[in-house]
């Protein structure tokens, strides 16, 4: 039982340790090479704004543009993992306060 | 309308004295100006290598990182190790030098303790300080496996690796945490790639055979307190 207490470790802190102690190493970029290719391609991302530099013009809308109706569908469908944990754990503890102060 | 006098800065108090937890899994306890840790596996990652399991190489510097933090914030006059600071008895040997320098600048004029383990029970070579199997603070007695107390006795061990699992939200989150009742503390695992046993498991069973504790779960900006019947 101890054994494999010890040697099972997550991936997390194998990335996050070598991210600050070794950030060439191999297994970061290809980490970071594969994960350029995962939702966006960030090569192909990249040329395009190489292409356009300079000529770019920014204009506020009024409304929603029809190009920009399919990446607003998105918002909300996306998540980034574990990234409210913090605040999920607080707010369990807000409720076990609320719950006492009830009882008061 | 919640008292604004809670933080989430809690305390755990143990026989009257006060305990002070950090982010980092080490305990304050400013009546003695000791800071508390315990677990810390140094030279984990080198040992698991030997035996063909190889992880990034710098758990001994991201711990010490950590140790650094938690003297900065507390600045004890006594740093007391509760047993399993090194992950086995040849740890001396693969310690890099930059990392034995570091913990000698980091603890310069500080009293160093360092308790037995079972990974560890010789006391360590080249890094000064006391060796002891056990240790009193006041009332509590230190000690790196939780064992049988006498009348009137409080413990803090360690030895055990705590972690809890909450559900919130359709979610179960999994914590290190600090584990204890009005006479005993058990800490979590302070080194890096030390991991978690479950408050479920049989060894906490037989150390809160009543079931009737509370944990103190480690996030990432604030430490949670919850009663035994919200962990899973």
């Amino acid at each position: 039982e101890k054994t494999a207490r010890q040697t099972t470790v997550n991936s997390d802190l194998i990335y996050d340790v070598l991210r600050r102690h070794e950030p060439q190493h191999i297994l970061m970029r290809a980490a970071w090479d594969d994960a350029a290719d995962g939702l966006i391609d960030v090569h192909r991302l990249g040329a395009l704004l190489k292409r356009i530099r300079g000529r770019i013009v920014h204009r506020a809308l009024d409304t929603v543009s029809p190009l920009a109706v399919p990446v607003m569908l998105e918002i909300g469908r996306e998540s980034v993992y574990g990234e409210a944990d913090d605040a999920i754990l607080a707010e369990a503890e807000d409720e076990l306060i609320d719950e006492a102060m009830r009882l008061v | 309308m919640r008292p604004c006098v809670l933080s989430r800065a809690p305390r755990i108090e143990l026989s009257g004295i006060d305990l002070l937890p950090d982010l980092a899994g080490a305990l304050y306890v400013p009546d003695f100006e000791a800071l508390l840790v315990a677990d810390l596996h140094l030279e984990k990652a080198s040992s698991l290598a030997r035996r063909g399991v190889h992880l990034p190489p710098y758990d001994t510097r991201a711990t010490l990182e950590h140790l650094a933090f938690s003297l900065a914030a507390s600045r004890p006059r006594r740093l007391i190790l509760l047993g399993d600071s090194f992950h086995d008895d040849e740890a001396h040997l693969r310690i890099d030098q930059a990392d034995i320098g570091e913990l000698a600048r980091l603890t310069r004029g500080i009293d160093i303790i360092w308790l037995a383990g079972n990974h560890d029970p010789s006391p360590p070579k080249g890094l000064g300080g006391h060796h002891a199997q056990v240790v009193a603070l006041g009332p509590i007695t230190l000690r790196h496996v939780p064992s049988s107390l006498i009348e009137g006795e409080c413990e803090i061990a360690g030895h055990l690796h705590p972690a809890a699992a909450l559900a919130q939200r359709g979610r179960s989150l999994k914590r290190k945490c600090f584990i204890g009742h009005a006479r005993r503390i058990v800490m979590p695992a302070y080194g890096s790639f030390t991991g978690g046993l479950s408050v479920s498991a049989a060894p906490f069973q037989a150390i809160f055979p009543m079931g009737d504790f509370n944990v103190w779960m480690i996030g990432g900006k604030a430490i949670h307190r919850f009663p035994a019947h919200r962990i899973r």
